[in-house]
C-alpha cells in the first residue's frame, strides 16, 4: 500500500464559490488516486501537476470556471503551447489570461468569457492562387495569429492547430477574425502556383508544436511553417520578415514580399 | 426513458493514420484515462438517452474551429425542443460536423463514434475512428447514411477521404483517393465531385465525378472529368440533390479579367467571348468577377450542364462574391424541377434548373434591414428540408446579432410560413468557441 497524503491547496482568492471548491476537491481526488495507483515515491511532482504558487492556482481555477469541459491538464497544455509560441513563461500566460478573463464583460446571452474566439467571419475568396492570409486569433488572451495559403481562389491549405492535421478545405468552412489580412505574394503567378503545389504535399501532416525552429519541410508542420516552406521550397521566396530559426504568422504578414489587398471586417 | 442499445462495431478499415499521429502528438492529445474515446462515447450515449425525442424539433451540430481553438475542447449537439428549450449533448469534436434525420433515424458523428437514434428512441454508438473534419453526409434511399471525412494525403501520396456507411446494424469504412467537395446520393449509390489539381500545374485544375458507393457497396472510381467553364469553378456542399440520375448543385464560375478597370454592372448579363456563355456577373469590387450557376451532372452519361442563375428583379437579393458559395440547401432541395435554396441575403429562392430563372419563395422577416451577406450582418443561417417544408435556423454566431435564435419553416412551393419557434437559450448553452455547422429537423414532428 503506497503512502497516502492529503495536500491542501492554498488559493489566493477572496472567496471561493462552492463550485470552485468542488473543482479543487475533485482535482485533489484525481491526483491522490494517481499517487495510489501509479506512484512509487513522491509522485506529486511526477503527476504532471504544477507546483503550487500563490496566484497561479487561483488563476487556473478562474480559467477552468470560464471554460467548462476543459480539464486542468488541457488548460496547462494549451498555455504551454501559447507560451512557447509567444516566448513567455507558461505561468505568466495563465495569470494574464485569468486577469483578462475576469476583466471581460460577459456577452449578452453568453455564458462565459470568450478566451479563444474572435474568428466569426467567413474568409472571402482570394484574388490569386497562392495568396496568403493572416488572422489575428488568440488563445488565453495571447494573439498567436493564424496563417494559411489559398490552393485555389476558393480553397485553403492550413495547419489548423494542435492535434490537427494539415487540411485542404473549402474557404466557406474557414472563419477568420475581424482585422484579418488577405495578401498577395509579390511574384509571378507561376511561382505562386509552384508554392501551391508544394503546400498541397503537406496536407495530412501532423501539427508541429514548435514555432521556434520550424523552417523545415520534414515531419509535422504548423500554420506559418506550411506557408513559409511552400514558398521557400516551392519558389525560393523567403516570407519571414525578421529571419531566424522560426517563422510565425505575424512574420509572414509583415514580410516585404507580401502585400495586403483586403482587410476582412 | 427509452430502451438502450449500445452497439460497438469495429470498422472494416480502422483509421490507422489517426492512431499514428495521436501517438506522435501525445503531448497535446491529452490522454487522461477518464477522457478516452470509449468513455466519451458512453457519456454521449448516456446524455442521448435522457432526451425526450418526441419533443425535439431539431438538433444543431457544433464544434470548435480547429484553427482558433487550442484548448482542445470537444463538440456538442444542441437539442432544440418544441417548447423552445434546449439541451446540450457533448461528444468529441468533429469540425464541420453534419447531421441527418430521416424516417430511418437521426445520425451524426464525432471522431470516435457514429451515433444513431432510431424512431423508438433507442440509441446506438458505433466505434468508428476517423479524421475529425467532415466533408459531407448524404442519405441513401434505403435509409443508410454515408459520411465523408477529410484525412489529407496518405503516405502513398494518394488522398485519404474516409467514407463511412451507417445503418442500424453498424458502421463500416472504406477510402476514396480523391478529395471531393460535393456529395450526393442517387438511389443507393453515393457520388462525389472532386477538384483535381495536377501536381506542378494547378492552373489545369479539372473536375471529376466519382462514384463512392455503388448500390451500397464500397467504390472509388472516376466517372467523368470536365474542365471549368471559365478560369475556375467553385463549389462546396455537404449534401446536394440527385433526381433522375442528375446531381444538382450551386456553383460559381470565375471570370479572369486581369484588370481592375473593367467593372461591368452586376445586373447586366455577361457573355464570355470565348465560350459564348452568358451569365449574371458579380463583382467583388477588387476586380474579381464571377457568375453564379446551377450545375447538373448526369451520373449515367457523365454529361455536365451549367445553367446561369438569373435573379434580376428579385427583391432583396444582394450578390457578393460569397453568395453562391454560401448558399444553403440540402439533398431534399430539388422539387419538381425547382431548386429551393437560401440566399445569404435572407431570401428563400426557387430556381428553375432548366433555365436558371429564379423567383422568391419567401423572405425572412427582418431582411428589409439589408444586412447583406450574413457574414457582415452578424447572422448565420442553416437549412434543412423535410417533406416539402424548408426550415431555416437563423442565429447570431457571436451573440451580437439583430435576431433571436429561431427556426422558421416554410411550405414548398407556396412559401407560407408554417411555424416559427424561438430558442432563447441556444447561445447560452453553447461554448463561445463553437461554430454551428449543421441542423437536422425531426421528420416526424408536425410543425
Amino acid at each position: 500500500m503506497l503512502p497516502f497524503r492529503e495536500h491542501s491547496l492554498h488559493i489566493a482568492v477572496g472567496e471561493t464559490s462552492p463550485r470552485r471548491m468542488t473543482i479543487i476537491r475533485g482535482w485533489v481526488a484525481v491526483v491522490t488516486a494517481g499517487m495510489l495507483i501509479t506512484s512509487t515515491g513522491p509522485a506529486f511532482a511526477s503527476s504532471g501537476s504544477a507546483r503550487i504558487d500563490d496566484g497561479f492556482e487561483a488563476a487556473l481555477i478562474v480559467l477552468l470556471d470560464r471554460n467548462p469541459g476543459t480539464t486542468r491538464d488541457e488548460m496547462i497544455e494549451a498555455a504551454t503551447v501559447v507560451a512557447t509560441e509567444s516566448g513567455q513563461v507558461m505561468r505568466e500566460v495563465i495569470v494574464a489570461a485569468a486577469r483578462e478573463a475576469e476583466a471581460q464583460e460577459l456577452p449578452e446571452g453568453g455564458d462565459g468569457t470568450r478566451l479563444g474566439v474572435g474568428a466569426d467571419i467567413v474568409i472571402p475568396a482570394s484574388n490569386f492562387k497562392g495568396d496568403v492570409f493572416y488572422s489575428p486569433v488568440s488563445t488565453l488572451g495571447v494573439t498567436h495569429g493564424h496563417s494559411g495559403i489559398f490552393s485555389t481562389l476558393q480553397t485553403i491549405v492550413e495547419a489548423p492547430g494542435p492535434g490537427k492535421q494539415v487540411r485542404n478545405t473549402n474557404r466557406s468552412n474557414v472563419k477568420v477574425a475581424s482585422g484579418s489580412h488577405q495578401q498577395v505574394v509579390n511574384t509571378t503567378q507561376a511561382k505562386r502556383d509552384k508554392a501551391v503545389t508544394k503546400a498541397l504535399t503537406f496536407v495530412g501532416r501532423a501539427y508541429n508544436l514548435n514555432f521556434a525552429f520550424n523552417k523545415t519541410a520534414n515531419g509535422a508542420m504548423n500554420c506559418s511553417q506550411v506557408v513559409w516552406v511552400a514558398y521557400k521550397d516551392g519558389s525560393g521566396i523567403d516570407l519571414d520578415a525578421n529571419g531566424g530559426n522560426g517563422v510565425y504568422p505575424i512574420d509572414i504578414k509583415n514580410s516585404s514580399h507580401t502585400s495586403t489587398y483586403r482587410i476582412v471586417k | 426513458m427509452f430502451n438502450v442499445t449500445t452497439s460497438v462495431s469495429t470498422s472494416q478499415r480502422g483509421y490507422a493514420r489517426v492512431r499514428w499521429w495521436h501517438a506522435v502528438t501525445g503531448a497535446v492529445a491529452i490522454a487522461l484515462p477518464l477522457s478516452g474515446c470509449a468513455a466519451h462515447g458512453r457519456n454521449t450515449v448516456s446524455q442521448l438517452q435522457e432526451v425526450d425525442w418526441e419533443s425535439v424539433v431539431a438538433v444543431a451540430v457544433m464544434a470548435p474551429q480547429a484553427s482558433t481553438n487550442w484548448l482542445g475542447g470537444g463538440g456538442q449537439v444542441t437539442v432544440m425542443n418544441r417548447d423552445g428549450s434546449t439541451a446540450v449533448v457533448s461528444m468529441s469534436a468533429m469540425d464541420v460536423g453534419a447531421a441527418s434525420w430521416t424516417n430511418h433515424g437521426l445520425i451524426f458523428s464525432d471522431q470516435h463514434h457514429d451515433y444513431l437514434i432510431e424512431g423508438d428512441g433507442s440509441v446506438s454508438a458505433f466505434e468508428s475512428l476517423k479524421p475529425d473534419y467532415q466533408d459531407g453526409l448524404v442519405s441513401l434511399d434505403n435509409g443508410t447514411r454515408v459520411g465523408f471525412f477529410n484525412g489529407g494525403y496518405a503516405d502513398d501520396g494518394s488522398y485519404d477521404e474516409v467514407v463511412t456507411t451507417i445503418d442500424h446494424s453498424g458502421s463500416t469504412q472504406h477510402r476514396s483517393t480523391e478529395w471531393s467537395q460535393v456529395f450526393a446520393a442517387c438511389g443507393n449509390s453515393a457520388y462525389g465531385i472532386a477538384q483535381i489539381i495536377p501536381e506542378g500545374s494547378p492552373q489545369h485544375t479539372t473536375l471529376s465525378m466519382r462514384i463512392l458507393l455503388s448500390d451500397g457497396k464500397p467504390a472509388d472510381r472516376g466517372i467523368a472529368t470536365h474542365t471549368s467553364a471559365f478560369s475556375e469553378t467553385a463549389f462546396a456542399a455537404p449534401a446536394v440533390p440527385c433526381l433522375d440520375d442528375e446531381i444538382v448543385f450551386i456553383s460559381s464560375q470565375d471570370v479572369a479579367t486581369g484588370s481592375l478597370n473593367r467593372v461591368p454592372a452586376t445586373d447586366s448579363p455577361y457573355r464570355d467571348p470565348d465560350s459564348g456563355f452568358e451569365c449574371q456577373l458579380v463583382n467583388d469590387g477588387y476586380g474579381h468577377l464571377s457568375c453564379p450557376t446551377v450545375e447538373r451532372w448526369n451520373v449515367r452519361t457523365g454529361q455536365r450542364l451549367i445553367v446561369p442563375i438569373q435573379t434580376t428583379g428579385v427583391p432583396g437579393v444582394d450578390w457578393s462574391e460569397n453568395s453562391a458559395y454560401l448558399a444553403r440547401y440540402d439533398q431534399n432541395s430539388l422539387v419538381e424541377g425547382f431548386l429551393y435554396w437560401l440566399h445569404p441575403s435572407g431570401v428563400l429562392l426557387q430556381t428553375d434548373i432548366s433555365n436558371g430563372h429564379t423567383a422568391t419563395l419567401a423572405t425572412l422577416p427582418g431582411t428589409e434591414l439589408n444586412l447583406g451577406d450574413f457574414l457582415t450582418g452578424n447572422v448565420d443561417y442553416l437549412v434543412d428540408i423535410q417533406d416539402s417544408v424548408m426550415s431555416v435556423l437563423r442565429f447570431s454566431p457571436n451573440g451580437k446579432g439583430t435576431f433571436p435564435t429561431e427556426i422558421l419553416s416554410y411550405a414548398i412551393p407556396d412559401g407560407a410560413l408554417v411555424s416559427r419557434t424561438e430558442f432563447p437559450e441556444f447561445l447560452r448553452d453553447n461554448s463561445a468557441n463553437y461554430i454551428v455547422r449543421s441542423i437536422a429537423v425531426n421528420p416526424t414532428l408536425t410543425l
